[in-house]
């Protein structure tokens, strides 16, 4: 379904990533692991066209978007929940979502998503007019999880979901992609947190300092003792 | 007389701070050049109203139109730089336009241009006249904002003032919309200038440079950006205070600045904007309406 192939990004003269191969097959639960600065966001940002590689291609359902803009890569089915979850704070928690579903014309498919993320998320439905400044932390990653969610993706991005989020709100949230998974969407996770990420999800990537430096299933990079002694504690 | 006058200023002032709003308030993107609009609005009046005769309405919404069509392609231009960069831009396009003015012949050159007594069908229309058509522009100002504020157009340029990544990556083509917000801001700014150009009856460069943009967005800032009430109480305070304090006039440009980096330090979102001095007193006093809290 996605496919990086040999990318180099370059912020200013320092090399972020150096030819990152990746490939996300349809219906796939795959996770990027990595420390801080390992150049996880730099992926994401790529797959989505904030940032452009300066070599390298990218593959979408057999469509080269390199260089896509990245409302078209949205438009093509990619969604995408930012690092510390960005959502917009001066707008209503209705208006987010509303946002997300910008590029939806059909009012009934409109109505579907709104069904579905509430049903996902009670809690959004129950604060709908709230602005979104307002709300916990948890709540907004719910909100920029169901933005994402209101276009329909295809394949969902998602940056960091643990980020600043307690324990139980972290696996809560998992599960919320792993039901979604379950449903068949594909999903690309980039996570600090290995061990959570590494349980929850089906094959992994391990960056560091902007090389993919392993890849395997999630089983085998739990036992791998490279892995355990620097992302799992030891 | 003299309140009138005065009126009308503020009232002209008023519109200009509500039409930079729409491009730095709810788009988020900095003009510094926005008198530029102004200019090119009241001399495209000055040119069909004083060299052609054209009639007050035409002459109204064709240099609106003029002003917007040169601030989509201001927008259009500027769509490769952001933030300071956009800016100093802006600032860069209103010294060109005011030269523009000052030296070409065909806009008067150092003699500016005259532009004849308003008059509405076949009736010379007076400086109440004139006001009570300056309340009329500001007021559909207002409607269009209201409308636009909660419209796709408004959102989607508040999605763009919070985080331009995030709404990128929702698939909101953001260069659309921060150019649409040049256009409509410019056109407005546009009809303002059309109307100031009847009510001084002659314009010269002088009157829209650099430190008109500065007044204008000074209003807008003290008042509160990305909101209605915020440009044009911003309009009141700043258009007064001269009339009233006269040293204000005097050193006008010192304390507008300052007045800038004040809001800026201590009360960014302006008299009335979200979170302010004053709107938490606002809240304070309104009864609660939902049962729905932290």
């Amino acid at each position: 379904m996605l496919e990086l192939k040999d990318i180099d990004v370059f912020y200013g003269k320092s090399q972020a990533l150096h030819n990152i191969n990746i490939s996300i097959n349809e219906g796939e639960f795959v996770t990027i692991i990595g420390a801080n600065g390992a150049g996880k966001t730099t992926i994401m940002k790529t797959i989505i066209g904030l940032l452009k590689p300066k070599n390298g291609s990218i593959i979408y359902k057999g469509e080269d978007i390199t260089h896509k803009e990245s409302w078209t890569r949205s438009q093509m089915g990619i969604g995408y929940v930012p690092e510390g979850r960005r959502v917009f704070p001066e707008l209503t928690v209705e208006e987010n979502l509303r946002m997300g579903c910008y590029n939806i014309k059909d009012n009934a498919k409109i109505k579907e998503n709104y069904d579905l993320v509430y049903e996902l998320f009670p809690r959004l439905k129950e604060r709908k007019t709230q602005l979104a400044k307002t709300m916990s932390g948890g709540e907004q990653q719910m909100l920029a999880i169901g933005r994402a969610l209101m276009s329909s993706p295809k394949l969902l991005l998602i940056d960091e979901i643990s980020m600043g989020l307690m324990p139980i709100l972290i696996n809560a949230s998992l599960n919320v992609l792993k039901q979604l998974n379950e449903k068949g969407l594909t999903i690309l996770l980039v996570e600090q947190n290995a061990k959570k990420a590494l349980s929850y999800a089906e094959r992994g990537y391990v960056l560091q300092t902007g090389r993919i430096i392993l890849s395997d299933t999630t089983e085998s990079l739990l036992s791998n003792e490279q892995v355990k002694k620097a992302y799992l504690g030891g | 007389m003299y309140g009138i006058v005065v009126a009308i200023n503020v009232g002209i002032f008023a519109i200009l701070a509500l039409s930079v709003n729409i491009i730095t308030g709810y788009a988020g993107q900095p003009n510094l050049g926005q008198a530029s609009f102004f200019g090119i609005g009241a001399y495209t009046t000055a040119i069909l109203a004083g060299k052609y005769g054209v009639g007050f309405l035409p002459s109204l919404i064709i240099s609106g139109f003029i002003a917007g069509i040169v601030g989509l392609l201001l927008g259009l231009a500027s769509l490769r730089v952001r933030d300071d960069f956009l800016a100093i831009t802006t600032i860069g396009f209103n010294f060109v336009v005011v030269a523009i003015f000052q030296y070409v012949p065909f806009f008067g050159a150092s003699m500016g241009l005259s532009i004849p007594p308003l008059k509405l069908f076949g009736y010379p229309v007076g400086y109440v006249g004139l006001f009570i058509i300056i309340l009329l522009l500001m007021l559909l100002v207002i409607l269009f904002t209201k409308r636009m504020e909660r419209s796709w157009i408004g959102i989607a340029l508040v999605s763009i003032r919070n985080n331009e990544e995030a709404a990128e990556s929702l698939g909101i083509d953001t260069r659309k919309f921060k150019v649409i917000s040049f256009g409509i801001g410019t056109l407005i700014a546009g009809f303002a200038g059309s109307v100031y150009a009847y009510y001084m009856g002659f314009i010269m460069s002088y009157n829209f440079q650099f430190m008109t943009s500065i007044t204008i967005l000074s209003m807008a800032v003290v008042g509160g950006l990305g909101t209605i009430a915020g440009p044009i109480i911003g309009a009141i305070v700043l258009g007064l205070a001269p009339e009233i304090f006269r040293f204000v006039s005097d050193y006008r440009l010192l304390i507008y600045g300052a007045i800038l980096i004040l809001m800026m330090s201590f009360q960014p979102q302006g008299l009335v904007g979200d979170g302010s001095i004053f709107a938490n007193i606002v809240r304070k006093l309104r009864p609660k309406t939902s049962g729905v809290d932290q």
